[in-house]
């Protein structure tokens, strides 16, 4: 059978409702040619078929001619930023499948599965006072206290009661929870200021949008982007991987991931243009990035799309700050460019470093570009209530706290300072 | 008393009447049943779309526009097994669990000449709206569901030719190649009619076909319901059998229950005990269907359900 798209549009609704809106804005009767009486047709009568007539109603044009609430949609093809070659785009909500090994590939970089030396030996260094319960302050501010009654989605199938109707929640959003805690965990690794002065360098700059690119065989990766927020110093921070790594890493050969190209979780998108905006018009006293920091929309990937997502969010950000600094047509660079980018859900932290070697990633010769991911810290569980069982286990917990996640925070905070450095460089020369 | 409908005729002539006819129409409006003229043409008032057509348990959103591919599991509505027309035209079916839509892509075609397309399988998951399991394959800058076949696991390469070629292949399970260039006894799924049309035989849990004989260009499968068909040897095949195979022990219900959360609705009216008469007759194998005529270009066809 053949369908009309009137027909059609009225099959997919298969409801009474939506067949009556659609016939009346669509239908259409067959109404067979008129029989026309001779008679009135021998005296030249005027036949006028009245189901084509149609009123004619003056057109309204809006009170104030630019008004945007009337204002037309522009089509992509006549929209100013139109290319005729398409870019692949890379956003946060992008899952590289294969992970780390994945971004790896686009990036050109080695990868290191640990902290880099310098921050590892931060960790456990600087003790806080009041530690715990600071932390545990905070989550449950995340977790309980706030005030917030936002409404929640339901939690995932349990495997003992697929069916079970769960009743409608309102609190804290995980996003929210998040925010939250960061922004306690910022506050008291911040509380170190009088031990190190040097913190009162460190400015937070939220919501900062970047808009950058990479050329990846010939073909530019866009990313257009709001960074949740950036922490920023008065200098770069130093290489994680001294020459010797570096030197090294023209022999490492990035394993492949045949037969699939690397760029198959992309979308395709002809609206793009090529910038290097990484959020600062122009340079000053804080505007060297020392932290990305970015929480996740998305809540059920797993560990090694997040860290893919964060190497991917690292080389965009350092390929505009490259291009900025050395030019725009910058391949090795004169001096490496790190940053540091930690991803907080909830109760995970995922850290990854990257380091800015080369902008060269056409061929697979050469030296790379290098990217250090550390253990995921969970700073404690949270455990989804089951209202079917007694009151033990009715309600959520939060269990398993792990002060050490913080540690792992705090030396990413701590980072680059110049008191930290000298120590350790005068323990390393001990 | 006046009658305002009423017109007088000074004679009774065919001119005469269409005068009065215009003149009360003109005041009062054309009665429908003048309108259309014959008891036929009323019909249009009530506009019928055959039930021949098949309803089925759900249906995509209005707002999805199936002709974009994508991997994105969809949502879909519960037709209830009404048709457009709001009336029930399948009983037996409502309710049930909320249920996500994938695409599954039918097609395979590979290169006809040179090295065949590789893909690999990144994951292999269950699918609430068929029994076979589905395949994420990968290859290129592309990325699609297919039907798994029985040992199809994550990592797995499979490959995808159009060649025809004079020797039969040695071809590992989930291939995909064109059934003329297959030995003879070979255990296919997702078979074609008509080549570059997709797979439409074997699709199910468990089922498979297998390669009989040749005929010149004309292959001779038989297909799960053990009935023959010959079909070009330039239709595609996948070698094996389709995952799942043990769907026709699991998909039976436990309990009433089972049913309603699979969308079924109990079965009402007279059960009568089957005596010997009702058994299996035994009667000749039907002839094997020949699919020869040439593939047309199909006309616009909206599929509603899944």
């Amino acid at each position: 059978m053949r369908l009309t798209f009137c027909l059609y549009a009225g099959m997919r609704d298969v409801t009474v409702r939506n067949w009556n809106r659609v016939w009346r804005n669509r239908g259409k009767f067959y109404d067979y040619p008129a029989k026309i009486p001779q008679p009135l047709l021998d005296r030249g009568t005027e036949v006028v078929d009245m189901s084509n007539q149609k009123p004619q109603l003056q057109q309204w044009t809006p009170p104030v001619s630019d008004d945007p609430r009337w204002a037309k949609m522009i089509p992509p093809e006549e929209q100013p930023d139109w290319k005729d070659e398409p870019a692949f785009v890379h956003k946060d909500d992008v899952r590289l499948f294969e992970g780390v090994k994945q971004a790896c590939l686009i990036a050109k970089a080695q990868h290191f599965d640990s902290f880099p030396p310098c921050v590892d030996q931060l960790i456990g260094a600087v003790e806080t006072s009041d530690r715990d319960l600071l932390l545990q302050r905070g989550i449950m501010q995340s977790q309980v206290w706030n005030t917030d009654q936002d409404k929640l989605p339901h939690p995932p199938k349990h495997p003992r009661k697929p069916i079970w109707k769960w009743k409608r929640k309102h609190g804290i959003t995980r996003l929210k929870s998040s925010l939250i805690l960061l922004r306690n965990m910022l506050r008291m690794s911040h509380s170190h200021i009088t031990d190190f002065p040097s913190l009162n360098l460190r400015k937070q700059i939220v919501d900062l949008p970047f808009y950058s690119y990479v050329m990846y065989k010939d073909k530019p990766i866009i990313m257009r982007e709001t960074l949740d927020m950036l922490l920023t110093s008065d200098q770069m921070l130093a290489p994680f991987g001294d020459e010797s790594i570096i030197d090294a890493s023209v022999m490492h050969k990035i394993p492949d991931m045949w037969p699939v190209f690397p760029t198959v979780d992309f979308l395709e998108t002809n609206n793009y243009e090529l910038c290097n905006e990484a959020g600062f018009r122009r340079e000053g006293q804080f505007t060297s990035p020392h932290t990305l920091i970015q929480v996740p929309r998305k809540t059920h990937w797993e560990t090694q799309n997040y860290q893919a997502s964060q190497v991917m969010t690292c080389l965009q950000y350092t390929a505009a700050l490259a291009r900025n600094k050395f030019g725009e047509d910058v391949r090795i660079l004169p001096e490496p460019i790190c940053v540091q980018h930690v991803m907080l859900e909830e109760s995970r932290i995922f850290f990854t470093f990257f380091q800015l070697n080369t902008l060269d990633l056409s061929s697979d010769t050469g030296i790379k570009n290098l990217v250090w991911t550390g253990p995921v810290s969970q700073l404690f569980e949270k455990v989804m209530g089951q209202p079917w069982m007694p009151r033990p286990l009715k309600f959520d917990k939060l269990v398993n706290f792990n002060p050490a996640a913080y540690e792992n925070f705090l030396a990413v905070y701590l980072s680059g300072l110049p008191e930290l450095s000298g120590k350790s460089r005068a323990e390393d020369l001990s | 008393m006046s009658y305002a409908e009423t017109v007088p005729l000074r004679k009774i002539d065919t001119e005469a009447v269409a005068e009065a006819l215009v003149d009360i129409y003109s005041r009062l409006g054309v009665p429908a049943k003048h309108f259309h003229r014959s008891q036929d043409v009323l019909k249009n008032f009530h506009p019928r779309i055959p039930r021949n057509l098949k309803i089925g348990r759900w249906r995509l959103e209005s707002d999805i526009d199936p002709t974009n591919y994508t991997l994105t599991p969809l949502k879909v509505a519960k037709t209830g097994g009404r048709g457009p027309d709001g009336r029930i035209w399948v009983h037996k079916i409502g309710g049930g669990d909320k249920v996500l839509y994938r695409m599954r892509d039918v097609k395979r075609e590979g290169p006809k000449e040179g090295e065949p397309l590789v893909e690999r399988v990144n994951a292999v998951i269950q699918d609430e709206t068929r029994s076979a399991h589905l395949a994420v394959v990968a290859g290129g800058d592309n990325k699609r569901y297919i039907v798994a076949s029985e040992n199809m696991k994550p990592g797995d390469l499979i490959r995808t030719s159009g060649k025809v070629s004079a020797m039969p292949v040695r071809a590992s399970e989930g291939d995909a190649h064109p059934v003329g260039s297959l030995p003879i006894g070979t255990l296919v799924h997702c078979i074609e009619r008509f080549p570059g049309e997709g797979a439409t035989v074997a699709l199910a849990a468990g089922t498979f076909g297998v390669y009989l004989r040749r005929i010149g260009d004309k292959c001779v499968i038989r297909m799960p319901s053990k009935r023959e068909m010959v079909v070009s040897h330039e239709c595609m095949v996948t070698v094996g059998r389709v995952s799942n195979i043990d769907h026709h022990k699991t998909k039976k219900m436990t309990k009433a229950g089972d049913n309603r959360r699979r969308g079924k609705r109990p079965c009402s009216g007279w059960w009568q005990r089957k005596t010997g008469y009702h058994g299996r007759k035994i009667r000749p194998m039907r002839p094997p269907i020949v699919y020869e005529k040439p593939l047309v270009e199909k006309a616009e066809v909206f599929a509603y359900t899944l």
